[in-house]
């Protein structure tokens, strides 16, 4: 009996022994959980919330231009905090609070009662207005303290509101700038730890601890203010204007890839960044938006065709009879009729659909689209702010011949103004892909020393300096001799390129009479020093025409900034080539001797007061080789043969 | 004597001394800061915790030569003087916030229930020993211990002091299903505590112990009072990781965890010295509570072995208790760790039974080397087990 009973008491303990292990398991896996994932998850705010230790607000570091001019600064706002157990009168402090922070007062009374050593009445008590603070100072309550803050200033209220970005109550970075640098503007912030009691009251007999405060550092841009106010001014005149659904601005060194201005429509002031739709400050369009970016994509398929030597601009012609017919589908030119036998320089000049589907056909699908990713579209530039966009491709299994004809004048591709604009940089700066920045400098706020700097990020080599060259000798003639007329800057050699892309609606066809407009220039063409992007979202009341709304917008955009840059105007540039509705004097064209039928071609830009009957010209007034208005009357003389 | 030593288990002899050693250092670091804000000066409570460990070491030293067997015949006077003492908590304690569990004799204040856990290891091991011949009558063999042990469980709980009430009921739990009673037995004992804890818990309930509860599983709900200690806690955990802040460095301890050198001392462990303090802390308590349940297993006499498995799961069971609430898998109870938190009784009761704890393995070990060599050494006349027989020899009679 009793042998039987020791087995069993050993069985016994022998389970008790694995019992007792599986439990010591358990108990230290909670441990190291514990030590490993919960613990650190709250680690950062044992900083902060639940430390009774004195917090130091660092200084959030400021954002300056390229020259130094502040467009982000900190203002003083003060905060309320209140010590619940100093308040002797509750009911009626917590009256007073609810009247001055608009607060309800079941509210008020909670803050007041906490059982907490200060409380923080958020947001309502963050960052008061100076009414506000002149009202609880003039009251004066036992236990209610106004705590220094501070609160974000930009001083140029909506101008570069995107690129700014803004910031949250506690001065955290929320979009933007604000948003992409925070960690290095923020600083860090200071503490005095002390030994203290429940109560909050200090030790004496126990050493304090005190880490400073580390002010946040200055960045410094490569906006240039100048430029910038120049923008935001001429998209303001276009919102006036044309009433548009939207609009962007993008100005680019094309040297570096450092933007020089950026700006939208719709917009926001970014200290009342609550007052608009989220739509509006989270979107950033300039890097946004994607859209059909239309002709100015022509640039990419022209580097392409003079890269591989597949083309000679002033040799290789080109006859457009207004379509080109690609396995059965017509792609069109804009220009009905077409644009008749050119050279592929008028080509380019005339915006040719037909010309540049053939230089795609040259190229061939691989290459085409070999050359537009190496220009960087379908991938993110890498600028440094928040929400960029990549764009769509076409699947290249699926590219087929109309496809192919589509993408080489820009159709089909969906891209961001960003990607364009980086582009047809690398495509006129010697054929070198930058990816684009802000952040130019780090600037220690007391010091004034350049802590760090960024320097230009060279992505790679996409085009030679020679076709670099004879894309820019193409350019600059578009905007001398084509439609890019009205960019034209006397002395700043402007080279550009017009687009008008057609929208997908929601049914997935194209919109009619629903377009983005844009332009794409740069200047001076013999050593770019600004490319300048403007793109309208369906402006009213025009017509639809990149030429018309987009391009004379970045022709002043370009004039204004160069000019304030210091950039000494050329003289070497090609001459302008005027056309209706600008033009002045035009010569009066001999036409003693051709028929009346010859005159639709000759005399576009003069009206017509016929004399007599028949189909030739016997004489005219006034004399071929008179200089008169564009659209003045000539009188001709015409009889039978 | 140096032979003596020798049959003792190395595990046992050191492992709680380096411990409570290192608990010292511990309870030093984590109480200084509460230490000025009661009042006190910052080393009063390190002051304290040594004097009691020197009394421990004693405790230990004496008891591991007092051959266990002699308790047998004491087992009365040791469970009438466990019932009085409560008793005498109950009618003179010492009543510190809402709970009365302390008793001042002279200059020192003791709290009872420690020692009566032990006192419970005692009597339960000796009844179930003696009834080992009819340990499979229930009436006769299995119930009448129990009794005693509910009566103890209700005055603990009377004090009031339900984590100390838990920690007795699972020890008495140990040794009942180690004694080698019936399985059914155990599972009709099971069944009637569920039921008398069902019934129990409405009367139990109060608003306070609900609160221990959220804030175990759910911290976050209620995080400035129910959630609050255990917050605190996992922050101190979290803040440690692989190294540790550095001894000395903690932060929680001024003054955000309550209890830094009692309940929450590993807390302070982990935040202080990390990882490295935390395996070594757990290493060696596990250490000492697996070698006992192992010296409950080699031993003979049943007497020893449930006396050794009761202590191990003192220890075990504190241990557990605490270690689970400050990580947020039970409720905090105010159990401490064993040898580590700040307690004189408890550190005293820990080093006596420590003392036992070796006895009984030195005695299973003379035992076994006794019977051992004696089978061994006629077949291999040489030199060293000669010498080892000698030693047997000497102490197996």
């Amino acid at each position: 009996m009793k042998r039987v009973s020791t087995v069993t008491v050993k069985k016994r303990l022998v389970a008790v022994f694995l019992f007792g292990v599986l439990i010591f398991g358990i108990v230290s896996v909670r441990l190291g959980y514990v030590q490993f994932f919960l613990g650190k998850q709250l680690v950062g705010m044992a900083d902060e919330s639940w430390s009774r230790d004195i917090m130091f607000e660092p200084e959030r570091g400021r954002i300056l231009d390229v020259n130094g001019v502040v467009m982000g600064e900190n203002v003083t706002a003060p905060s309320v905090v209140l010590v619940p157990k100093q308040i002797k009168n509750k009911e009626e402090t917590a009256k007073n609070l609810a009247d001055i922070l608009h607060i309800s007062e079941e509210k008020a009374i909670e803050y007041v009662t906490k059982n907490a050593s200060s409380v923080d009445i958020r947001p309502e008590g963050k960052k008061i207005s100076d009414e506000q603070e002149k009202a609880l100072r003039t009251l004066n309550m036992p236990g209610v303290y106004l705590a220094k803050d501070s609160k974000r200033h930009y001083p140029y209220g909506e101008s570069l509101a995107h690129v700014l970005g803004f910031t949250g109550i506690d001065n955290q970075g929320l979009m933007g700038l604000e948003l992409y640098h925070d960690e290095k503007l923020k600083g860090e912030k200071g503490r005095l730890s002390y030994y203290s009691d429940a109560k909050g009251g200090k030790l004496e007999n126990l050493a304090d601890v005190y880490a400073s405060p580390k002010d946040g550092m200055d960045l410094k841009t490569t906006i240039d203010s100048r430029v910038q106010v120049i923008m935001e001014r001429e998209l303001d005149l276009v919102k006036a204007k044309y009433n548009p659904d939207g609009a962007v601005a993008i100005a680019v060194n094309p040297k570096t890839g450092g933007v020089l201005g950026m700006a939208a429509r719709p917009t926001f002031h970014p200290e009342n960044y609550q007052q608009v739709d989220s739509e509006i400050y989270s979107r950033n369009l300039p890097i946004w938006m994607t859209f059909e970016p239309g002709s100015t994509f022509k640039i990419i398929t022209l580097a392409a065709a003079l890269e591989e030597e597949l083309v000679d601009l002033q040799k290789d012609t080109f006859d457009d009879n207004g379509s080109i017919t690609v396995e059965g589908s017509k792609l069109r030119c804009w220009k009905s009729g077409g644009h008749g036998h050119q050279t592929f320089l008028e080509v380019v000049q005339n915006s040719c659909n037909p010309g540049f589907v053939q230089l795609g056909q040259k190229l061939g699908k691989d290459k085409l689209f070999s050359y537009i990713e190496k220009f960087g579209f379908g991938s993110k530039t890498g600028i440094d702010l928040e929400g960029e966009g990549s764009g769509i491709l076409f699947n290249k299994e699926d590219v087929g011949p109309v496809e192919l004809g589509t993408t080489s004048f820009g159709q089909g591709v969906s891209v961001t103004p960003i990607q364009q604009v980086m582009a047809v940089s690398a495509a006129i700066n010697g054929g070198y892909l930058y990816e684009p920045f802000v952040a130019k400098e780090w600037v220690d706020p007391h010091t004034k020393e350049v802590v760090s700097k960024h320097e230009p990020k060279l992505k790679k080599r996409v085009v030679s300096n020679e076709t670099s060259k004879e894309i820019r000798k193409a350019l600059e003639s578009v905007v001398a001799h084509g439609t890019g007329r009205p960019a034209y800057v006397d002395g700043y050699r402007v080279g550009g390129k017009t687009g008008t892309a057609q929208k997908v609606g929601k049914d997935g066809k194209y919109m009619t009479n629903n377009h983005i407009v844009s332009f794409i220039g740069y200047a001076p063409s013999d050593d770019p020093e600004i490319v300048v992007y403007v793109a309208i979202d369906n402006p009213k009341g025009t017509v639809q025409f990149g030429g018309v709304v987009a391009a004379p917008i970045v022709g002043t955009i370009i004039e204004d900034s160069l000019s304030a840059l210091g950039v000494e105007r050329r003289k070497d540039g090609l001459d302008k080539k005027y056309q209706w509705p600008e033009a002045p004097k035009v010569e009066v064209p001999n036409l003693v001797g051709k028929k009346t039928d010859d005159l639709l071609e000759i005399m576009t830009n003069l009206s017509l007061e016929v004399e007599g009957s028949g189909e030739e010209i016997i004489d005219q007034a006034p004399e071929a080789g008179a200089m008169v208005e564009e659209g003045a009357k000539v009188r001709i003389y015409v009889k039978d043969k | 004597m140096l032979k003596k030593i020798k049959n003792y288990d190395f595990i046992l002899l050191f492992a709680p001394i380096i411990l409570a050693g290192f608990g010292i250092v511990m309870i030093y670091s984590a109480s200084m800061v509460t230490a000025v804000m009661e009042g006190l000066d910052s080393t009063y409570y390190l002051v304290k915790q040594s004097q009691w460990f020197v009394l421990g070491l004693g405790g230990f030293i004496l008891f591991s030569i007092i051959p266990y067997q002699k308790y047998e015949k004491a087992i009365i006077w040791i469970i009438a003087l466990a019932l009085f003492s409560l008793l005498g908590v109950l009618l003179f304690g010492d009543a510190r916030g809402n709970a009365t569990r302390w008793l001042e004799i002279g200059p020192i204040t003791i709290q009872p229930t420690e020692f009566v856990k032990l006192g419970l290891i005692l009597y339960l091991a000796s009844v179930y020993s003696k009834k080992q011949a009819y340990i499979n009558d229930f009436k006769k063999g299995v119930l009448p211990p129990l009794i005693m042990t509910v009566i103890i469980i209700a005055l603990v709980l009377k004090q009031p002091d339900v984590g100390s009430a838990v920690t007795i009921f699972l020890i008495a739990c140990t040794i009942v299903f180690s004694s080698g009673m019936r399985f059914k037995h155990i599972l009709i004992l099971g069944g009637v505590s569920i039921l008398v804890v069902a019934v129990a818990i409405p009367y139990m309930i109060t608003d306070e112990r609900i609160s221990r509860f959220t804030g175990a599983y759910q911290p976050f709900e209620d995080p400035e009072s129910a959630g609050h200690h255990l917050i605190q806690s996992y922050l101190a955990i979290g803040g440690g990781g692989i190294t540790g802040e550095g001894l000395g460095q903690s932060v929680q301890k001024l003054g955000f965890l309550f209890g830094a050198h009692t309940d929450f001392i590993m807390s302070v462990i982990a935040e202080e010295l990390g990882v490295f303090g935390v395996t070594i802390v757990i290493g060696l308590l596990s250490a000492i509570v697996l070698r006992g349940i192992y010296i409950s297993i080699k031993c003979k006499d049943s007497f020893g072995a449930l006396m050794a498995i009761g202590i191990s799961s003192m220890v075990g069971v504190q241990a557990l208790i605490n270690l689970g609430s400050i990580s947020g898998l039970l409720p905090i109870t105010g159990i401490t760790l064993p040898f580590l938190s700040y307690g004189g009784s408890s550190l005293l009761v820990l080093m006596i039974s420590m003392g036992i704890l070796n006895n009984i393995a030195a005695t299973t070990k003379r035992n076994e080397r006794g019977q051992g060599t004696a089978q061994t050494v006629p077949q291999k006349l040489n030199q060293r087990n000669f010498v080892t027989y000698r030693g047997g020899r000497k102490w197996s009679s």
